[in-house]
């Protein structure tokens, strides 16, 4: 009475690790013969460099003005549908956090149709000639007609002025040192002065800081007046909060040219 | 490789099954208080003709997993839906979000369980007696009730003039999670007071991995843990109650809070530089999700003679919300700063049953169960509208008891929902935060739904051994509103997803059927279902791409002729007294028979093994002592539906271990589970974060002390 129990049980086991015989093909999925994007040629070379503290490979260098053009073969095991370029800044790294108006990003959303099964395509993607310098993401996206999606390609896209590459100089003078100690609740004296080789107009700087636990606060957010020149003097205090978290935070003071070529400064508070 | 590593697992566990020893000894065959199918009554009327499993505490506790959901997941048929460890839905025989009623204490919960990430708002340790059915229970519960329903009950009355309580301490080393429960039950005089408290919070777990591998990109995962998955649970609740000869009637009031942290990168593209470790595992940065959900309900017994009337009235408030950096999306950030999606649910709920006896075997019961639901929503993202839906209906269910070896149960029900959504708008705003205009992004929507659904089931003790239950019933569910009405990226599932508000009310026509069979030391059953849906709703991919900036394909709310089918199945030895060995099955296979692929989120074959070996050594100390090794092992999914990726198949090896300490009215339980011994390395189909490529929970050991008097 036993064995052809377990028999049964044991061909349950098969049953459910094998494919139905009498199934239609399932449909492809992204990697076996789903669709696939190549780019085969490039008008600008990759290299690797370091962004947002990472290094990546797959970085491409153009200034203002250029125009990027790419040879891209679509291909799919069936009918293609749509392919969609896109290109956003990447300027604060993607935490996305908002952004004051001082820069003019490059933005860019666009999608084609496609038809047949294997086709190359040559894009010609300008750099507007005012666009913010910076880094950005660049991606390119596939799906096929039943909706299966292909691995997206992506570039990191690093934008440079040619007329400005140089980014401003911080020096900050209160608080004098690099790092001090001060008392929750107690009002923080902020100068900075920052300097650029060429304009600070309608540039923008930012006062952050990060808390024992890596929080992250936005203290201040400004555009430099038009008509700025080459020099501002910061000035500003922060009412540390009673709450805030005690420990050694780390204040940054972010500075943006006219061309949105960015410099950094940083000094520890010690939050008793 | 895993199928061979499960099949030697196999076929060591079954010799045993032949060495039965010839011992005589009379002893009961449940694993402290699981399953009692033949036994016990279910509190749901259905609970005689449909596969019921019951539940207590203890049991609960031996197989905690890392969610109140993922403790059920065990039992044949039910699987769950996971967000990393703290957040997961239940799925039963396949079926999901709406299509499973959870209901406490003779509610339904309601907290927008549309969402995949939106997990069960019910503390864990809260739980003292549950009961799952699976198969139709719209002719009771009316919309939703189409996969099956979890309910849990109220706990027991404690014993007249009484006092006791317990404190519990957990422990788990994968994410350094501790948590503490305490309650406190008091009885004067049939006035009784059950009082919880129950604190939680464990850091970011560990994965047997030091990569992953997103869109052919290597990403890291320092030091082995998933940053940013740490969370914190905070719950309590009061319950009163008076009991007399009239019957008995309780208020129950109930806050449950969780504030859980979500992969870094989760909702969105993952970057190798916001995955370096901060040396914070316990920190809850963005992307987050915090939830809170009050409860109040009463529930109230009158007793006539055999006769009992029955109302339940409850109201609860779930709040939602879902923080995150703000994307960009073209649109500029909103002003609300990082808070992305608020929901707020207010549920009205009130059921009156009353069950009476026309003759001695004749039972009715006949009922009015009416439910009212407003919406209120708030962040920079839009997913659903502000909205309002009304509900109610009337239902008869009638069993009958021809002898003590066959009954048959029906029951019709009469249902009628009313849905309405004013225009929604989401403000657009420029890089300076100045308002530049708004779109229009749901429609107006007033919708109205009448349904009728019936069941008819029977319970046959064929002999001695052989037991036969079989179900045919329809069931029904309205279109939730997101499934009418969404339009916009998801963060919780990075896609984004289109609503349609032409969708018809779903409809299915199940049959089941249970196959019990009993000898001696051997208890088997099989059950078997079938699923017809003439309109499923599921989110389909529409092969374009959104028009939103950086948003890749749309996928469509779709309604699609489906097929369900599979089963569960148990074989209990018990190979000696003190030795028992446990094997159970569950298969899924579905269709949507429009497009003829698969559907999405079908959970695989799957078979666990237990053998519990209750040594009889030094009883009067180790009276409850129980040591257990099971093996998991799940096929791997290649039934995907389009652009959803197939998954490997994998095992599992568990060991648990404990013992009661009893003196007196004191007892001190310790359960030991180590989870996951192999530390393998798997991903499972089920979970949200399959689309990312990242690896399950790696080696756990947890313990669980739990003292009562």
């Amino acid at each position: 009475m036993k064995y052809p129990l377990y028999i049964i049980l044991l061909f349950a086991v098969f049953w459910g690790s094998c494919k139905d015989p009498d199934d239609q093909p399932e449909p492809d999925t992204p990697g076996v013969g789903g669709p696939v994007i190549t780019v085969t040629e490039r008008s600008v070379s990759v290299v690797t460099a370091s962004l947002c503290g990472a290094s990546y490979d797959n970085v491409l260098r153009i200034a203002t003005g250029e125009v990027l053009q790419m040879k891209i073969r679509f291909q799919s095991n069936s009918v293609l549908s749509q392919y969609k370029i896109d290109v956003h800044s990447n300027f604060d790294c993607h935490t996305h956090g908002r952004v004051v108006a001082a820069s003019n990003p490059w933005k860019l959303s666009k999608t084609v149709d496609l038809a047949g099964t294997d086709t190359i395509i040559t894009e010609d993607i300008p750099v507007p000639a005012d666009a913010s310098a910076g880094n950005y993401h660049f991606m390119i996206r596939l799906l096929d007609a039943t909706g299966n999606e292909a691995d997206f390609v992506e570039y990191n896209i690093i934008v440079l002025n040619p007329d400005d590459t140089e980014p401003p100089v911080i020096r900050i003078t209160e608080p004098s040192r690099d790092s001090i100690a001060i008392a929750a609740g107690s009002v923080l004296h902020i100068e900075s002065r920052i300097t650029d080789n060429k304009s600070l107009d309608n540039g923008k700087y930012e006062l952050t800081y990060t808390d024992a636990n890596d929080r992250e606060y936005k203290l201040e957010q400004k555009q430099f007046p038009a008509g700025t020149g080459v020099a501002y003097q910061l000035k500003t205090t922060y009412t540390i909060p009673a709450y805030a978290v005690k420990g050694s935070a780390t204040f940054y003071v972010k500075a943006y040219d006219a061309v949105n070529n960015a410099g950094v400064q940083t000094f520890k508070v010690f939050i008793q | 490789m895993k199928q061979l590593l499960w099949l030697v697992f196999v076929a060591v566990s079954f010799p045993f099954a032949h060495v039965r020893a010839q011992i005589t000894e009379d002893t009961t065959f449940s694993l402290d208080g699981v399953e009692v199918r033949t036994g016990r009554k279910s509190a749901a009327p259905v609970g005689n003709t449909l596969d019921f499993i019951y539940l207590t505490k203890s049991a609960l506790l031996k197989n905690q997993g890392n969610t109140f959901i993922n403790t059920l997941e065990k039992l044949p048929g039910i699987s769950s839906i996971n967000t990393g460890v703290g957040i997961s839905k239940p799925v039963i025989r396949g079926l999901s979000l709406n299509r499973v009623i959870v209901n406490e204490y003779g509610i339904k919960q309601e907290g927008q369980q549309w969402g995949v990430d939106h997990g069960l708002e019910i503390d864990q340790f809260n739980v003292d007696r549950v009961e799952v059915l699976k198969g139709p229970v719209s002719v009771l519960y009316g919309s939703d009730g189409i996969g099956g329903v979890i309910n849990v009950l109220p706990p027991l009355i404690p014993e007249k003039n009484t006092f006791g309580g317990e404190a519990l301490v957990n422990y788990k080393s994968n994410n350094d999670l501790f948590s503490a429960s305490v309650r406190l039950q008091q009885n004067t005089n049939d006035f009784y007071t059950i009082v919880r408290a129950t604190w939680q919070d464990y850091g970011s777990y560990r994965v047997p991995a030091d990569e992953f591998t997103y869109n052919s990109y290597k990403l890291p995962i320092y030091n082995r843990r998933l940053k940013n998955t740490a969370g914190k649970e905070r719950s309590i609740s009061v319950l009163n109650g008076i009991r007399r000869k009239w019957g008995h009637s309780s208020l129950y009031l109930s806050n449950y809070n969780q504030d859980a942290g979500f992969f870094t990168g989760a909702f969105g593209i993952p970057r190798a530089y916001q995955l370096t470790d901060d040396g914070k595992p316990r920190n809850i940065g963005l992307p987050r999700q915090m939830i809170n959900h009050f409860k109040a309900v009463s529930n109230t017994h009158f007793h006539f003679h055999r006769n009992i009337l029955e109302l339940d009235l409850g109201y609860q408030h779930n709040r939602r919300q879902e923080l995150s950096q703000p994307h960009a999306h073209g649109n500029g950030p909103a002003p609300e700063g990082n808070l992305a999606l608020q929901l707020d649910l207010h549920t009205l709920t009130g059921n009156v049953r009353y069950k009476f006896h026309p003759t001695e075997a004749w039972e009715v019961i006949t009922g009015v169960s009416v439910q009212h639901q407003e919406n209120v929503r708030d962040g920079y993202e839009f997913l659903i509208p502000a909205y309002k839906v009304t509900q109610g209906g009337v239902y008869v269910f009638s069993e009958y008891r021809f002898t003590n070896r066959f009954l048959i149960s029906g029951g019709i029900r009469a249902d009628a929902a009313d849905q309405k959504a004013d225009r929604s708008y989401i403000y657009l705003y420029n890089e300076a935060g100045e308002q530049t205009g708004a779109q229009q992004r749901s429609p107006y929507i007033r919708r109205d739904y009448v349904n009728g659904s019936g069941s008819l089931g029977l319970a046959w003790t064929i002999a001695e051994q052989w037991k036969l239950k079989a179900n045919a019933g329809s069931a029904y569910r309205i279109p939730a509103m997101v499934e009418l009405t969404a339009n916009g990226v998801h963060h919780g599932t990075f896609r984004h997803e289109m609503g349609d508000s032409s969708l018809r009310a779903e409809r299915g026509y199940m049959l089941d059927a249970g196959l019990y069979f009993q000898k001696g030391r051997i208890k088997v059953d099989a059950t078997p279902f079938l699923n017809y849906f003439s309109n499923y709703i599921y989110l389909r991919p529409s092969a374009r791409f959104s028009s939103l900036p950086e948003a890749g394909q749309v996928y469509l709310y779709t309604q699609a002729q489906a097929l369900f089918t599979g089963f569960e199945s148990n074989v209990d030895i018990e190979i000696t007294p003190s030795l028992n060995n446990r094997l159970s099955f569950e298969y899924v296979w579905n269709r949507n028979l429009d497009t003829r692929v698969p559907l999405p989120f079908t959970p695989p074959f799957s078979a666990l093994n237990e053998i519990e070996y209750k040594p009889k050594i030094f009883r009067p100390l180790l009276h409850d002592l129980f040591l257990a090794v099971s093996g998991q092992y799940f096929a791997a999914q290649r039934r995907v539906d389009t652009n959803e990726p197939e998954t490997d198949g994998y095992f599992l090896l568990h060991f648990s271990a404990g013992n009661t300490f009893t003196t007196g009215k004191h007892k001190l339980s310790l359960l030991v589970q180590l989870r996951n011994l192999t530390n393998a390395r798997y991903l499972n189909n089920m979970s949200r974060y399959r689309i990312l490529n990242l690896p399950e929970q790696g080696f756990n050991t947890q313990v669980i002390l739990r003292y009562e008097f």
